[in-house]
């Protein structure tokens, strides 16, 4: 609402390091999650060591956001906008550790499959939906330091497109685990790959969703666009 | 008494203007009507001498609830406060300009006498204020003056209903014949209050009450309005956004005279309409 500074620089200040941190935990999980993708595409099982380690990265920075917004509470206070930054940066910190969590959960999936025989499998459909909510995440990061309400708006409509192309992914892995070119066990991690970088895209779209919270106050409805029917997928045969 | 209120005119008169001027709204936002008003001010206009304190003000003052007015120092929250039962007209030149009534009855109109009127907008002013008498005179003056009670077990009754009432019953039942210049700062306020509540007022004006009390002399106090906001309307000035959103159910943000923003406390803290209240309750002041 306003560009004027506070007049104690010391809150002013706390508010920028509060910032500051959420979009370094941000660009990390942005990092593990491209990472990751890259592991699919050249085979390269030590880029997934190197993610699994820096994960604890995440876990820490998470920590040291929530510090910050009980010390910024206690401390300064905060009304209006600034109390709805400091409880939204709260809440986009655990968005971003849970999201970190599924890059790591993906990498190890990745890293088991790679221990067989990777190829012929359907990376180029992982990778595709992977690309698109690595972007998303880092469109919205940008958003969040702009405050850019339409874009905090595109990304949160843009996950449906993630759930069209996991429906898809899921459909044509069952399709070739019936049709036996597919081990059960190999079929399985790649769908909870799937669902993984779904997830992920979800949790990007509550990240948009508090972008608008902080600069409008209004608690967005839960009506957003949504295109994920596995969990509905029966066997009709 | 007269060299504070001088003091506090030149605050308003002297005030830099920090904040852009132009910013300032020419119509007050939110609403300021309310379905039932103990109190209404329509274009209040304050003028000490040529100088205006207080530049069209119109709001309603809700019954039976509690209504904070915050703002810079010199914002003019003080004085229109000070309007709403004639405080300011011991300041010679001090002009008012509009209506403000009680009950739908001016009370600036030539026939009302403003002792009468005092008692049924009473006042509790910044420092505790006890008369250098005993605690129960303290009580007792009020009802006495205004001949409230006919009989000394009347008075009686008056004086333990209103210490209960003020919360300072128990601590003082048995010493209320000691002077009240000698209870905690925190008593002395609440004997202050039940001396305003002593002679059954229907708005007791508050400024700034708590500001020389510790915290938990505050905490008491905060408690008080909140129960006595069942049976009073209650207008409190006040400096400190976090009591304000304590105690009251609306807010009126003021500045350099104008009644910028009025609505819900909880609005007015969440989520402000004008820059301007943005600004001083987020701690932005220019």
């Amino acid at each position: 609402m306003s560009q004027i500074a506070h007049t104690s620089s010391a809150f002013t200040q706390d508010l920028e390091d509060l910032n500051m941190v959420v979009v370094r935990l941000g660009r990390l999980a942005s990092r593990q999650l491209n990472a990751c993708l890259r592991a699919m595409s050249d085979f390269q099982a030590n880029r997934v060591d190197m993610l699994i380690e820096r994960d604890i990265e995440l876990d820490e920075l998470e920590i040291q956001v929530n510090e910050m917004v009980l010390s910024i509470i206690t401390m300064r206070a905060p009304r209006a906008d600034d109390l709805r930054r400091v409880l939204a940066s709260a809440k986009a910190a655990q968005s971003l550790e849970r999201i970190g969590d599924y890059a790591r959960n993906t990498a190890k999936r990745t890293k088991a499959i790679m221990a067989g025989d990777p190829d012929n499998l359907p990376w180029d459909q992982l990778i595709e939906i992977g690309t698109m909510v690595a972007s998303m995440i880092d469109d919205v990061l940008v958003a969040h330091e702009l405050g850019d309400l339409e874009a905090a708006q595109a990304i949160r409509n843009s996950d449906v497109h993630v759930d069209k192309l996991h429906t898809a992914f899921f459909e044509s892995v069952i399709a070739e685990m019936e049709a036996g070119n597919l081990a059960p066990l190999v079929g399985a991690h790649l769908l909870f790959i799937g669902k993984n970088l779904e997830r992920i895209g979800d949790f990007t779209t509550s990240l948009a969703e508090q972008v608008l919270f902080i600069e409008t106050g209004e608690t967005i409805e839960p009506n957003r666009p949504k295109a994920d029917r596995t969990s509905w997928m029966i066997d009709e045969a | 008494m007269g060299s504070l209120m001088d003091t506090q005119i030149m605050n308003i008169v002297d005030q830099p203007q920090s904040l852009e001027i132009s910013n300032i709204p020419s119509e007050t936002v939110g609403d300021v009507h309310v379905d039932h008003p103990r109190m209404t001010a329509r274009n209040v206009n304050v003028f000490y001498g040529d100088k205006c304190a207080i530049d069209d003000v119109t709001l309603d003052i809700a019954e039976k609830q509690v209504i904070s007015f915050i703002g810079p120092s010199g914002c003019g929250k003080s004085t229109f406060l000070r309007c709403l039962n004639r405080m300011n007209d011991t300041i010679d030149t001090c002009r008012i300009e509009g209506t403000i009534a009680l009950d739908g009855q001016d009370i600036y109109a030539p026939h009302v006498d403003v002792v009468p009127l005092r008692a049924r907008v009473g006042m509790v002013f910044q420092k505790p204020n006890p008369f250098p008498k005993s605690i129960y005179d303290n009580v007792a003056y009020g009802p006495r003056i205004h001949g409230l009670a006919s009989r000394r077990a009347e008075l009686d009754d008056i004086v333990e209903n209103s210490l209960v009432r003020a919360g300072l019953w128990d601590e003082v039942k048995d010493r209320l014949g000691q002077p009240g210049t000698g209870l905690s700062g925190g008593q002395q306020q609440r004997l202050c209050i039940a001396r305003a509540i002593a002679v059954s007022p229907e708005v007791i004006l508050m400024d700034e009450p708590c500001s020389a009390l510790d915290p938990i002399a505050t905490a008491r106090i905060e408690e008080l309005i909140h129960e006595l906001s069942a049976e009073f309307t209650i207008v409190i000035v006040t400096h400190s956004m976090q009591q304000a959103a304590r105690v009251s159910q609306r807010t009126a943000y003021f500045h350099l005279g104008k009644l910028v923003e009025v609505g819900e406390t909880e609005q007015i803290f969440t989520k402000p309409q004008h820059e301007m209240t943005h600004n001083y309750i987020t701690g932005r002041f220019g």
